[in-house]
């Protein structure tokens, strides 16, 4: 089901074209990676949640029946909050994992790019990004990585520090070996050795790391430089024995040196943990690493969902105040009129007025309407700001248009721009409707957690 | 308000301070280690506070009573580690550091009581930098030992195969080994040159300095720091059992504080 509701990267500004050409939605965006499919929109028109199921029945060509037990849909503030949760990594299925913010970047991009992004979507998604960044920052969620590679460069880490100007051995070309090498080389490890029973091998794999091959019955000699050595060969018996590194530790004068076995059999015998300032891992100990990691990020949760809940909270008074500025627009702009048609109709009365007796007359008529406005304004914006479900409250803007006689026909919160079309909010029979604030919903399609 | 009160002040800001760190290393939630940081702060300035209020009330240097010396130790171990801190963010080594400060400011409140040496002798310039010299190297090596005991901890826990709440705590072996290296580099060269100037005003006084069990203890430390130095520039050595002479090293300058001391008695 999730192949057939997924929306490639090459057919996504299509779709977007599609999805935003339909009238129900003022701004739309798709998320869609390997493990979900998330369809973000703004409607205008409270009733119109159920036309992304239409949209996605006649792009996809598949009946709502057969997939709608596969998906959810959340509005307002909980769809504000699960995208939050999405780009910091909690609806992951790997917990934390960054690749989802990227991803939630992209899709912003990409639905600014088809212009089915406006000032809502704009506003969501880059807090989406910045809520993302901060829950990786403040809290612990995306430190280190569920690979072996991942707890190699920790154990390191924890010996070494960073990893800069570190030097790894490599023992056995093999695909593990590679894979855990590259890791190290990501996060600083600059000189890398590559030793193998044939040659050609470690030469291929020194010019992948970037690297020198050196001839494997060498390799004694390159330990004394190595700081790190992962090995995994597959040889029977164990190739580097406490009497072999006996004389290898005598040359390093003291210098941790860690020796990662990821190989079956071991390739390095238990023993030579034995020797000072030797720390012998093997699989067993880095499985324990990647344990401990995931132990940690779980219990980061609750710290990130601290992050998340405080930006969708600021989001969301961001997003109601939104619909408290063309109220507060018209009241300015027609006391403002009403002051101009009062100066001029003084202006036929009292001609010989001078011109600075005229200055401070319109001071003081600007300073009482100020004065007047403050109140009604404050209290508007902290309605605004306590109606937390963003329009189920008292109506206090149909009130204080009804007091200040204001022009209701105006879709206060809508976004100029429909579609990247500069369309105007129409002025028709669905007006009252079209006065209340536009709701955000995400719906999404079979989701893997 | 007396040099005693502010003295006790800032030993119950670096004990909460030692709380907060002591926390962050071994419970498993971590404790807020920038409040540990912000009460460590405080507890320097009220002890700089304290010192500058003691000495203007006695018209003393601090080193006229042992009182005054250990809070002057304590003080000096606080501001070498304090920026050691702020710039590299090591809290475990806080955890260690504010209870060493603690212990020095509690045996200076318990002290406090005892008669000053108010001699002419303790005037003399070259004696108070005699005494702070050595009183300084010995909080970088308090210091340095601390790192040691970082060290061996976190390399107890490598080679046990186990990763307790600590691990992720404590800092890298390198990184702990190299900090512990660099305070001694700058240690040894301040201990030769207070020692030189004891030296120098001890034979000026033609007294028996030479056979002085608190002399000699000064000279084995300085061998035992002079020996680490040595090893690890000029030998490349590093590693455990460098780490294992660093808390040696720390063991000879207590006895050397509690030896019993002809010529280093002034009243």
């Amino acid at each position: 089901m999730r192949e057939r509701l997924t929306f490639p990267e090459t057919r996504l500004p299509g779709a977007l074209r599609a999805l935003g050409g339909r009238q129900e939605f003022a701004e739309a965006a798709i998320l869609s990676t390997c493990n979900r499919t998330e369809i973000y929109t703004v409607v205008p028109h409270p009733g119109h949640e159920k036309a992304v199921h239409h949209f996605i029945e006649d792009y996809h060509g598949i009946s709502a029946a057969d997939y709608v037990s596969h998906t959810y849909m959340h509005r307002d503030a909980d769809a504000v909050r699960h995208l939050f949760q999405v780009a910091s990594g909690l609806d992951s299925l790997v917990l934390g994992e960054g690749q989802i913010l990227k991803q939630v970047r992209d899709a912003f991009a990409a639905a600014a790019e088809a212009g089915t992004a406006g000032k809502m979507l704009n506003g969501l998604f880059r807090t989406a990004i910045a809520t993302g960044r901060r829950a990786r920052t403040e809290t612990e969620i995306g430190k280190g990585g569920f690979s072996v590679g991942h707890a190699a460069v920790d154990l390191a880490r924890s010996i070494f520090g960073s990893l800069d100007g570190a030097a790894i051995l490599i023992l056995g070309a093999g695909k593990m070996s590679e894979l855990t090498a590259r890791h190290l080389v990501t996060n600083g490890v600059r000189f890398v050795m590559v030793a193998n029973r044939t040659f050609e091998r470690a030469t291929s794999l020194a010019e992948k790391l970037g690297g020198t091959a050196i001839r494997y019955d060498d390799f004694p000699d390159a330990m004394s430089r190595a700081d790190i050595v992962i090995s995994s060969t597959a040889s029977p018996h164990p190739i580097v024995t406490r009497k072999l590194l006996q004389p290898v530790m005598r040359k390093r004068r003291g210098r941790s040196l860690l020796l990662i076995d990821i190989a079956v059999p071991r390739d390095i015998e238990p023993q030579v943990d034995m020797l000072d300032n030797v720390f012998l891992k093997n699989v067993d100990d880095l499985e324990e690493v990647v344990s401990d990691m995931a132990r940690e990020r779980a219990g980061e949760v609750a710290r990130v969902e601290v992050v998340v809940a405080e930006e969708t909270e600021k989001f969301m008074t961001w997003f109601r105040a939104l619909s408290v500025a063309p109220v507060v627009t018209q009241m300015r702009e027609k006391h403002e009129e009403i002051r101009q048609a009062e100066l001029a109709r003084l202006r036929n009365q009292l001609p010989d007025m001078p011109d600075r007796a005229w200055q401070n007359i319109e001071a003081a008529m600007k300073s009482l309407m100020n004065r007047m406005q403050r109140d009604p304004i404050e209290r508007l914006k902290e309605a605004a700001a306590r109606d937390s479900s963003g329009g189920g409250g008292p109506d206090i803007f149909d009130a204080a248009r009804e007091l200040f006689a204001l022009d209701g026909t105006r879709c206060p919160a809508r976004p100029e721009s429909l579609n990247g079309k500069g369309a105007e909010a129409p002025i028709d029979s669905e007006s009252e409707e079209l006065s209340r604030e536009p709701a955000f919903q995400a719906s999404a399609a079979e989701e893997g957690r | 308000m007396s040099a005693t009160l502010l003295h006790a002040g800032a030993l119950a800001w670096y004990i909460m301070a030692g709380i907060f760190y002591g926390a962050n290393l071994t419970l498993k939630t971590p404790a807020h280690t920038e409040r540990a940081r912000i009460f460590f702060l405080v507890a320097v300035t009220v002890h700089t506070l304290a010192i500058g209020v003691h000495c203007m009330l006695t018209r003393q240097s601090p080193f006229a009573s042992a009182s005054g010396t250990l809070s002057v130790a304590a003080w000096a171990l606080a501001l070498i580690f304090l920026p050691i801190e702020f710039r590299s963010r090591m809290p475990s080594l806080g955890a260690l550091a504010a209870p060493v400060c603690c212990l020095l400011l509690f045996m200076a409140l318990a002290t406090s009581g005892a008669s000053m040496a108010a001699t002419a002798e303790m005037r003399r310039g070259i004696v108070s930098m005699h005494v702070l010299l050595i009183v300084f190297s010995f909080a970088f090596f308090a210091l340095a030992a601390c790192c040691a005991v970082l060290y061996v901890w976190q390399y107890g826990l490598l080679k046990k195969h186990t990763r307790g709440a600590q691990f992720k705590r404590l800092p890298p072996l390198e990184k702990v080994d190299s900090l512990a290296y660099h305070l001694v580099a700058f240690a040894l060269p301040m201990l030769t040159i207070g020692l030189a100037l004891g030296i120098a005003r001890a034979a000026s006084l033609h007294n028996n300095w030479l056979s002085d069990p608190k002399t000699i203890m000064s000279f084995v430390a300085w061998v035992v720091y002079g020996g680490y130095l040595t090893a690890r520039t000029l030998g490349g050595w590093r590693g455990t059992r460098l780490n294992y002479l660093l808390i040696a090293g720390l063991a000879v300058t207590l006895a050397l504080y509690f030896v019993p001391s002809a010529t280093h008695r002034f009243s």
